[in-house]
């Protein structure tokens, strides 16, 4: 028995947790790549092992630590693919929809057991779950119920697996039936388990298995008796499970062309159940007698029946009817996406190569980072402390250097220690846009660029969000529907591209589609009328306009669409995408489509920076945005009736930023030639600062601002200098926009 | 039903024995190297084993280890097709969660920490569908 308050029970708990959520991030790929092999009529049989294997450790382990819910669907998921496996039926896109399914409802359930240690509350959909998934089994078909002449004479062992299958069937269904309150539903459960019984009956008798075939009616005839008794004993199910049970085993053995004596021990059993259900004695009664029978018998402990008996609320009567028309439409949609996935998945590699890792605590790296962060500024306050500085100790130097060298080192290791590539996230993005297509009944390719790109951790699980987002409207607001891009003669594929590169110090990430691109107009004319912007507002640029769609309150689908929702979203992704002091930016051509392009910084806390004084302040400029630094001589600067500077370089112009009046700070020099003057660039736009000396290059560890300063123009935070004193880290994208 | 016990340790190896006589035919086995052989051979005179009972810490090899040379070996012969598959159940001391899932991972079906009894083993063997012989 486990006992979740106990300590290493809870730590074991944790490990599973890990364990199955890494299971369940393997399995999504392989269950991608063997959607595509379907449809491309190749099946390897070692993806069935694969996958069949990632249920089972699962299904194992939860078990061991009695999560029903989890045993019991991946119970139902390893059977059906146990089929697959053993080559004894042909998969088929409806079955892939169940394995998606199955690994939703499994990441929720492990989610469960993450918060409150147990799998508890999601027992009626699981319940639909296994029901649909017992109901798929291949030879559960209805033709095979209404005309019960299956099992043609020339291939008699393969319909007894037909009829083995559906043994199992019976008695998933009947999992549990004891715990259902409602009477009614409880008889359509027996009465669906005795069609089924019946079936299996004239499929016996088809085949010419007398032994077999008078169990088979002994059961329908105990059946029979359970279901007019109507309160139904649990230990009495259990019986009846067990014969159905060693039926299927008889079946089996006489497959295998071995004997057994299971017809003896089912004829036993059979007769101990007809004594029960025949005496009219009182419930309590009979309950005594079975306990004692099961002792007798040795096949069942009470906490084995315990164990076994998973609950299922709701009856399958009526998950069959759900199922019928799921089940048709999901096969509809199945056979319209089946051919689109294969140049998506073809990009995945095979998972199960990975090299050794072992699991470390995240708040342990974040310590980590944090203590590197420290070392370095102690590195700093030692080789640049004033009792060496200026002085010229040539050995002190050195092992300034070799000190400098490997503190490097180590931050590098330990920022890597972060990295996880974007594969996940891009994995994850291509099942958003598969479900999102099958909605809305586009086609689409998905297409991974640079997948194996490194981001930092926290980094990537804040972009997470953002990325479905875009992907979600991409699809949705972005591909037309099959007829409209026939009509404007396009593929009636759509194309998605997903692309991640390092350029510089900074993550690109790109979201392009093939589609209708965006309508500027509309776009206009929307902000308009939102009022955003003023009647006939000039923009320079189209990519002004596009901007327009990331102010609240934006949206620009004609209809409100169950997929994308209100357009509440874009404004909330640019804040997500600013609070990584990252970008977002938008390209777009009428009728070829469009691209959102996120820049976000490789790592967040230390950066190389600049460090330049203005008057008696000093500030650190993030070295990725300085493209030049120079001292005016002869440059054509010309002042404006509002008193904005311009300088003239290499033919373009740019407006000139005195930092100490952006910041209202006093410099030293008023004189542009006095003092050195820095280009800076964001995204396409760049500026030229003004500033009284550069004092050097320094790498800065950078401290968040604290809430309670409010909102520091300019400013994303502070860096501690050798000397202890702290300098502001200047915040380009800001100077950018604020001037 | 055929049982192989992969025990080094004498007491356990005794009340293991015991135990699983109930269920069938039970062969011994004190570490890794004898355990394959007899494994391997029992294929080879087309009697497998229903079930294998593995200690985790062994002379020459992991219980892990064990599990995931079984089940390659299963996959290499073919043996997956023919429905043939061992039930393997870990009987260890070990009782960490590293060790469990590792276990569950290389594709054991069940799990028991020592010390053990009777009625421990027969629930965890029937959590797997092993059921003792009716009588």
């Amino acid at each position: 028995m486990i006992d979740n308050d106990n300590n290493e029970n809870l730590e074991i708990i944790r490990d599973f947790v890990a364990e199955a959520c890494d299971i369940l991030d393997a399995l999504e790929p392989s269950l991608m790549q063997l959607e595509k092999t379907i449809s491309s009529g190749t099946i390897e049989r070692d993806l069935f092992h694969e996958i069949f294997r990632a249920f089972h450790s699962i299904k194992g382990a939860a078990g061991f630590l009695e999560f029903e819910s989890i045993s019991k669907l991946t119970h139902q998921a390893e059977s059906l693919l146990d089929l697959f496996r053993k080559g004894k039926a042909e998969i088929e896109q409806r079955h892939i929809d169940l394995f998606y399914q199955a690994t939703d409802m499994l990441v929720k359930l492990i989610g469960l057991v993450d918060n409150q240690l147990t799998d508890t509350g999601m027992e009626v959909e699981v319940g639909q779950l296994a029901g649909l998934m017992i109901a798929s089994f291949p030879s559960e078909s209805d033709s095979d119920a209404d005309e019960p002449t299956t099992g043609p004479a020339e291939d008699a062992p393969g319909s007894l697996a037909g009829v083995v299958n559906r043994l199992a069937s019976i008695n998933s269904l009947l999992w549990g039936i004891e715990r259902v309150e409602h009477e009614g539903r409880r008889k359509d459960t027996l009465a669906e388990a005795r069609t089924r019984l019946l079936v299996v009956r004239n499929e016996l008798d088809q085949n010419g298995l007398p032994e077999p075939l008078e169990v088979a009616e002994k059961l329908i005839e105990q059946l029979d008796i359970i279901t007019t008794k109507g309160g139904i004993d649990r230990n009495l199910i259990g019986i009846f499970q067990h014969v159905v049970d060693g039926l299927g085993r008889m079946l089996e053995a006489h497959q295998a062309g071995k004997p057994s004596d299971q017809g003896f021990l089912l004829a036993a059993v059979l007769e101990e159940l007809a004594e029960i259900t025949g005496d009219e004695g009182l419930p309590g009664e009979s309950e005594m007698l079975l306990g004692r029978t099961l002792v007798n018998l040795g096949v069942i402990t009470g906490d084995n029946l315990e164990a076994a008996l998973a609950v299922q609320e709701k009856p399958l009567g009526e998950i069959l009817l759900e199922m019928k028309a799921l089940d048709q439409d999901q096969l509809a949609l199945g056979l319209k996406i089946q051919n689109q996935r294969k140049k998506a998945v073809k990009a995945q590699p095979k998972s199960g190569d990975l090299g050794q890792t072992i699991r470390v605590d995240i708040n342990k790296l974040e310590l980590m980072g944090n203590l590197v962060g420290e070392l370095v500024i102690a590195e700093n306050m030692v080789t640049h402390h004033e009792s060496v500085a200026g002085e010229e100790f040539e050995s002190f130097h050195k092992a300034a250097q070799v000190l400098n060298r490997i503190s490097r080192e180590i931050q590098d290791l330990v920022m890597s220690l972060r990295m996880v590539p974007v594969m996940g996230t891009f994995q994850k993005l291509t099942r958003v846009i598969r479900d999102v297509s099958q909605k809305l009944e586009k086609k689409v390719e998905v297409e991974q660029r640079g997948q194996n790109t490194e981001i930092d951790k926290n980094v990537i699980e804040n972009l997470s969000s953002p990325l479905v987002h875009i992907v979600r409207n991409a699809v949705d607001h972005g591909l037309e529907t099959i007829e409209e891009r026939l009509a404007a003669g396009k593929p009636e594929t759509g194309h998605v591209i997903l692309d991640a590169s390092q350029e510089g110090g900074e993550i690109l990430i790109r979201v392009t589609d093939d589609g209708k691109g965006i309508d500027k107009e509309r776009v206009l004319q929307k902000a308009t009328e939102k009022g955003l912007i003023s009647p006939g507002q000039v923009f320079n640029n189209d990519e002004d306009i596009f901007d327009l769609i990331f102010q609240p309150g934006f949206s620009t689908a004609a209809q409100v669409t169950e997929v994308s929702g209100r357009g509440v979203g874009m404004d909330v992704v640019r804040k997500n995408i600013q609070d990584l002091q990252g970008s977002i930016g938008i390209s777009s051509k009428p009728g070829k489509g469009s691209t959102f392009t996120l820049r976000i910084p490789l790592t967040l806390s230390i950066i190389e920076g600049m460090l330049v004084r203005v008057g008696n302040a000093v500030l650190t400029v993030p070295l990725l945005s300085i493209r030049e630094s120079f001292v005016v001589k002869d440059h054509v600067i010309t002042t404006n009736l509002d008193g904005e500077e311009t300088i003239l370089i290499r033919d373009s112009l740019l407006p000139i930023v005195r930092l100490s009046e952006f910041f209202g700070w006093r410099a030293e020099h008023t004189e542009l030639k006095d003092g050195i003057l820095i280009i800076v660039e964001y995204g396409r736009q760049a500026r030229c600062i003004f500033v009284d000396e550069i004092i050097g290059q320094r790498q800065a560890v950078i401290k968040k601002v604290s809430n309670f300063f409010g909102d520091l123009r300019g400013v994303s935070g502070f860096s501690i200098l050798s000397n202890g004193d702290i300098a502001l880290v200047m915040d380009v994208t800001q100077l950018v926009r604020f001037t | 039903m055929k049982v192989l016990v992969i025990e080094d340790e004498f007491i356990s190896r005794v009340k293991l024995q015991k135990i699983l006589s109930r269920y069938g035919e039970c062969h011994i086995a004190v570490n890794g190297e004898e355990m394959m052989a007899a494994f391997v051979q029992a294929h080879e005179e087309n009697e497998p084993y229903d079930l294998l009972t593995v200690d985790i810490r062994l002379p020459d090899i992991t219980g892990q280890e064990i599990v995931r040379r079984i089940r390659d070996w299963e996959k290499s012969h073919h043996v997956v097709d023919e429905d043939k598959e061992v039930k393997i159940l870990m009987v260890t001391a070990m009782s960490d969660g590293k060790n469990i899932m590792a276990s569950f991972k290389e594709g054991c079906e069940g799990y028991v920490v020592k010390p053990f009894d009777f009625n421990k083993i027969a629930d965890a063997l029937a959590r797997m569908g092993i059921h003792p012989p009716y009588r």
